[in-house]
């Protein structure tokens, strides 16, 4: 009976969101206007083309080395040569981004660093003298309708390795080891210990704060 | 057994995935096979462009304010641009500027559209092809040696720097500039002229004036300057500030934008307006015992017979003059579409304003309106007789439409076509960027620097913001370019009156001709060193340091030292102003035109905001309308969905009409704005009024477009554009209260509007001694609230407009609108209520009302949208999946469903505020009372320490639409502190929460509306004799879409 029951509670909002979207898309069909300059209506654009590259969210794949236009390691400037995350990412404490740095960062030093024979410097070189962007692919990329602040996190005292990973000592090429999904940031939210130093007495609210839905969605 | 949430939303999203697999959208794009999102979530890969070199003020993610200048009319307001890596992305008003006092009118909002407009010009053009900007200036500039003295500059009024340079470079000897403004207050300037001998105009100080006499002045829309007379009329009637309430009386054929605030109207026989204003000057005069030199004006006007002429009783009359002779008044000529006799009427006013003691007062000379050199309508019509006649070789034309902006009767075109080089100043098609012409585009404000005085004591700066987007060059540039290759001397002539006479008959004016060098290397170095010489060592060198100041300057956004308060000028003795000239034609009804709020002339046609967001008064779009007044229509046989054919002077129109109670039955007025024959992509809408009218101009020199007698037929076509508002009025039902003045400060409860309405039910439980059963969430630390002061809403639409601007609010199109899918966030209600004289019209703001207990909130499936910690009714986009139970369990409609994706074309994607989503098809969204930037201001105020929270002086003009506000009729704020002006305003006995009886606690209050109606407690409340009639539950619903 149970089962019964069971089947019979998940198959009617099934059947009856099949009938809604055999309804809608009839709705959509006959409501198709024209295309229009002005007015261009997309009748759906989420759907990612598959032969694109995509990273995936949520998902952290240990094997994934994204291809970048040069190929940067933050083992070599964040572990071996000890320079300070925040020397390149100076805008961690002021910005809702840390800001992947200018090219005349990277050439505050690279003007004396010999690049003969080195073609990832070359290619820092010739971004810098053609005055072009260079053209980094997002490591850890949010979707569009989320609000992450840099400046709420570091300066609460978040180490930057928590969500980026150890790259002082593993990283030749950036990767993602965090899955920056909702049930990973909330985990934080609920439990970090930084609230408790930093709001004392209203750290409970603090973290009432923390779990409504605007704090990070916009 | 159990099924939690999450089994049954990946039940559906299997079920959801499979209908959609074997469907057909029917889509000229290919769509791949749908992906099954929870098993893969797969999106694109996104770039991360960093600068070359970073400019150290630029910080990504954080944005920049830069003051500068809106140019979008000529009343001279500072705005603040805000920028976001180096694009701008939304205009606000600028609070250190003291016309616009930190406001915006919708115009002004809407104004960032022409910069990322698709329908652009990229580059020069030279007859329709692209051309170069060195060839151009070669050409021109060699065509100008060879034409001294066939020189003409058309434009609009340029002033400061930008002014002094098109005069050193044009006017020394070289030819004539007519600077002009369609629509202008020409007959205002011949009428000053005439009674004071000054060129320039007074200024309307409306805080002070116990009574507003306007004679159709749509002072807070389009005349003069609006968003100072808004604020100016609302301060005037809101007994906080002055302590009183003003009355606004009306004397025109109909009520415009600002016609409908009327709490008297006075329609008079078309042409009468003027004997009314004399009358009027007259019984003042009795009673102040008047005996100026204005006195001969009125001395033979005998007031019983301009009663009987006029069709106002004597009583009337009599009862206005009583007003105006008892406390300071402001009275309001109206502009050239508002009289048969525009001059006349103006002369009239200001002849009535003496008498009235308010010049000096409440009309001020000193801190005028600098209008002296700019060109009359006649003049421009002289200027291209000269064209059609061959007599001018080069012709600039900047920033105008003219074949557009005049009636039939001046072929412009055809003058046109005579100029051997037409130079048009342009950044996109309209109807005079002819064949054959040079089409130079200037860019926009936000591209260029730039300047203007438009006030005394007043000056502008237009800081550049952000780089062109094209290959465009700042008019300034392109002066100077001109001068160096055509030869223009470099050094001021040493003595600019004889050197620069001119034939005071021809449409020459000599600008402000001195100035630095036309050796400047640029526009930029020239206006710096006019700002020196004629700004800063002219006001005696403040600061002592030139660069100093200079940059606290561009920081203020001008330099407003004001002026000191002048004595007023003596009147000269006139002889009474005689009307010329009765309306003429073979049909019924006479034809008035009058401006749009959003499009003005036509300028703002090709900005999707200004045509979508509904026009205040009628709430249609993308149109055009004829106004017309119910009994005529009755007469004429129109339905509700009927358009009309309106013919004069063997031309006609087909347009939309709007029942208006506020237009004579013999006078139909059409709006202007639209029906561009050539011009972007948003223009193609309604019809062109113009093409009715003749162009006949009056003694003043200004148009006089109250001419034509015309005929209206229906057309037996359906319209297919539908009025956002689905009812004029509130149909019986309790919305929109308004209070009369004689209850505010007495009985228990002063002023308060609760007699006449159902007490919130949490009231009458508590009072009842009972418990609530929905108590009100905990707020810890706000509880954001809004509170509307009805009393002084102008109902302008600027709210509207930047809601638009901030929140990403998508431009759904005429097709789209007619299916009442405005996405609009914002709903100004309109209510036309009454059956008296003067209608009374109600607007009111409708936004999310942010309800404590929310009917929305319960019935989300989903939980997308629920109550927040901060009294916020949320909306979570990604979460929602469009079921829309929510909007249909919300009593105020406020909230919108994307039926589309809707798009436009992504030069426009370039403004699109980074901190809002945008969304998409199947998603509910509404007014969050802008969530990004409460977010924002705690975030900086918890950088100070992390537990500090957010002063409540802070928050009080935070969210877009209250920030805009002309009239400061909005006010945000934590109402969760007393102190707060929010709280405060939640107090006063006008506030009342909108269907309070419902229960819902929203967050906002409305502060119900004075008037000057006796005390409607005497007369058994306020539905009997402001509403439509008792509360019948047949008649309510379907009001709103």
């Amino acid at each position: 009976m149970s089962q019964l029951k069971r089947t019979l509670m998940l198959a009617t909002p099934v059947l009856a969101s099949v009938c809604a979207m055999v309804l809608w898309n009839s709705q959509v069909q006959a409501d198709s206007p024209a295309e229009d300059e002005a007015f261009p209506l997309a009748t759906h654009d989420l759907l990612p083309h598959p032969s694109g590259r995509h990273v995936a969210f949520g998902r952290v794949d240990p094997n994934e080395i994204i291809e970048q236009p040069i190929q940067y390691s933050h083992m070599l400037h964040a572990g071996t040569l000890n320079i300070q995350c925040e020397y390149c990412h100076t805008m961690a404490r002021k910005s809702i981004h840390a800001g992947v740095p200018p090219t005349e960062t990277c050439m505050g030093c690279h003007k004396v660093v010999d690049a003969t024979d080195r073609p990832e410097l070359e290619k820092l070189k010739g971004y810098w003298e053609r005055g072009e962007e260079i053209p980094w692919v997002k490591v850890h990329d949010l979707p569009d309708f989320v609000y992450f602040n840099h400046k709420r996190h570091v300066t609460a005292g978040v180490q930057c390795e928590e969500c980026h990973g150890q790259v002082k000592e593993t990283m030749t090429v950036a990767q993602r080891v965090s899955s920056l999904n909702m049930g990973w940031c909330l985990e934080c939210h609920k439990t970090h210990p930084s609230v408790d130093e930093n709001y004392g007495a209203q750290a409970e609210l603090r973290r009432a704060e923390m779990k409504d839905c605007y704090t990070c969605h916009k | 057994m159990s099924i939690d949430r999450r089994d049954f939303l990946k039940a559906l999203g299997v079920a959801g995935a499979a209908t959609a697999a074997g469907c057909d959208y029917n889509s000229p794009v290919p769509i791949p096979a749908p992906l099954n999102f929870l098993e893969d979530p797969y999106v694109p890969y996104e770039k991360v462009l960093p600068y070359v070199v970073q400019d150290e003020q630029v910080v990504t993610g954080v944005r920049n304010h830069i003051a500068t200048r809106c140019d979008e009319c000529s009343a001279g307001c500072g705005v603040v641009a805000s920028l976001r890596e180096g694009r701008v992305t939304q205009v606000e008003g600028n609070a250190r500027e003291p016309i616009s006092g930190g406001n915006i009118c919708a115009k002004g909002v809407a104004g960032i559209q022409a910069t990322y407009s698709p329908d652009r010009f990229t580059g020069p053009r030279r007859a329709g092809q692209p051309t170069t900007w060195d060839e151009a200036i070669q050409t021109i500039g060699g065509a100008l040696k060879g034409a001294v003295g066939g020189i003409a500059w058309l434009g609009r009024p340029r002033t400061g720097s930008l002014g002094a340079l098109i005069g050193r470079v044009l006017g020394a000897g070289w030819g004539r500039i007519a600077m002009w403004e369609p629509l202008g207050p020409d007959a205002l300037r011949a009428a000053v002229r005439a009674l004071w001998g000054v060129e320039n105009l007074p200024t309307w100080h409306l805080a002070a004036a116990h009574t507003v006499v306007s004679f159709g002045a749509d002072f807070t829309a389009s005349w003069l300057s609006p968003v100072e007379h808004s604020r100016g009329w609302a301060d005037s009637r809101d007994p906080a500030k002055g302590g009183f309430v003003s009355r606004t009386v009306f004397v025109s054929q109909r009520l415009g934008s600002s016609g409908v605030l009327a709490d008297v109207h006075l329609s008079p026989q078309l042409g009468a307006e003027v004997d009314v204003a004399l009358a009027l000057a007259k019984l003042v005069a009795t009673k102040r015992s008047y005996t100026g030199p204005a006195a001969s004006a009125f001395a033979s006007v005998d007031p019983a017979a301009v009663a009987t002429k006029s069709g106002i009783s004597a009583e009337r009359l009599e009862e206005l003059a009583g007003w105006l002779a008892e406390h300071p008044s402001a009275i309001l000529p109206g502009s050239a579409t508002d009289s048969s006799d525009p001059t006349a009427l103006a002369t009239a006013v200001m002849i009535l304003n003496e008498v009235c003691g308010n010049i000096g007062k409440t009309v001020r000379f000193g801190d005028e309106h600098r209008v002296a050199g700019f060109a009359s309508t006649e003049q421009v019509r002289l200027l291209l007789e000269d064209c059609a006649a061959g007599k001018v070789k080069v012709l600039f034309i900047d920033d105008l439409d003219p074949v557009f902006n005049l009636p039939t009767g001046i072929d412009v075109a055809a003058a046109l076509a005579k100029v051997e080089t037409l130079v048009v100043f342009a950044n996109e098609e309209n109807e005079s960027t002819v064949d054959g012409a040079w089409v130079l585009p200037p860019g926009t404000t936000v591209e260029t620097w730039g300047d203007a005085t438009a006030r005394t004591g007043h000056y502008v700066v237009q800081q550049q913001a952000m780089r062109p987007l094209h290959d465009t060059r700042a008019l300034g540039d392109i002066l100077l370019g001109l001068a160096k290759v055509a030869g223009v001397p470099t050094r001021p002539p040493a003595d600019p009156a004889t050197e620069l006479a001119v034939d005071p008959a021809a449409a020459v004016q000599p600008a402000a001709i001195m100035g630095p060098d036309v050796d400047a290397p640029d526009y930029k170095s020239w206006l710096v060193a006019w700002w020196r010489a004629e700004v800063w060592a002219t006001h005696g060198q403040p600061g002592g340091d030139f660069d100093s100041w200079w940059v606290s300057t561009l920081k203020d956004g001008g330099f407003f030292p004001g002026v000191a308060e002048a004595p007023a000028p003596a009147i000269a003795p006139v002889a009474a102003p005689t009307v010329d000239g009765a309306p003429a034609g073979d049909g019924a009804y006479t034809l008035m035109v009058f401006a749009h709020p959003f499009l003005h002339d036509g300028r703002h046609a090709n900005k999707p905001w200004a045509q979508e967001v509904p026009e205040p008064v009628s709430s249609y779009a993308w149109t055009t309308w004829a106004e017309i007044h119910p009994s005529t229509a009755e007469k004429l046989g129109l339905t509700k969905t009927d358009t009309v054919k309106v013919s004069a002077n063997g031309a006609e129109i087909e347009v939309d009409w709007f029942p208006s109670k506020g237009i004579r039955p013999d006078v139909v007025a059409v709006v202007l704005g639209n029906g561009k024959k050539k011009g972007g992509r948003y223009t193609r809408y309604g019809a062109n009024p113009m093409r009715l009218l003749t162009a006949a101009t009056d003694r003043g020199g200004a148009m006089r477009f109250v001419t034509t007698k015309g005929s209206v037929a229906k057309t037996g076509k359906e319209r297919t554009n539908l009025p956002y508002l689905g009812s004029l009025d509130q149909q019986g039902r309790y919305i929109n209260y308004v209070v009369s003045k004689d209850d505010l400060g007495t009985g228990d409860k002063p002023g308060s509007i609760l007699p006449h309405h159902h007490p919130p039910v949490d009231e009458r439980l508590t009072k009842a001694g009972l418990n609530d059963m929905f108590p009100e969430p905990n707020h810890p630390t706000y509880r954001f609230a809004m509170a509307v002061d009805l009393n002084r809403c102008t109902g302008c639409g600027a709210c509207m407009t930047a809601c638009h601007s901030e929140n990403n609010i998508p431009v759904v199109g005429p097709e789209q609108f007619a299916k009442s899918r405005y996405m609009g966030w914002i709903r100004l209600s309109r209510y036309w209520e009454g059956d008296g004289e003067t209608p009374d019209v109600r607007f009111q703001p409708v936004m999310c009302q942010q309800c404590s207990h929310a009917p929305c909130e319960g019935v989300c499936p989903v939980l997308a949208t629920y109550h927040n910690i901060d009294g916020l009714n949320a909306m979570i986009y990604n979460r929602c999946v469009g079921t829309r139970y929510c909007a249909n369990n919300c009593p105020y409609t406020a909230r919108r469903f994307n039926f589309h994706t809707y798009r436009w074309p992504d030069s426009f994607n370039l403004m699109l505020n980074p901190e809002v989503s945008t969304r998409d098809m199947g998603v509910m969204e509404k007014c969050t009372f802008c969530v990004q930037r409460t977010r924002e201001i705690k975030d900086r105020y918890r950088d100070q320490g992390f537990t500090v929270t957010v002063p409540h002086e802070a928050l009080d003009e935070l969210t877009a639409c209250a920030k805009a506000c002309p009239a400061d009729a909005m006010v945000f704020g934590n109402a969760k502190v007393p102190e707060s002006t929010v709280a405060r305003q939640f107090a006063e006995p006008r506030a009342y929460a909108m269907l309070g009886e419902l229960n819902n606690k929203p967050g906002v209050r409305y502060l119900a509306r004075i008037n000057h109606i006796p005390s409607l407690a005497h007369h058994g409340g306020q539905g009997e004799d402001h509403g439509t009639g008792s509360h019948d539950p047949a008649k309510s619903g379907g009001d709103h879409h």
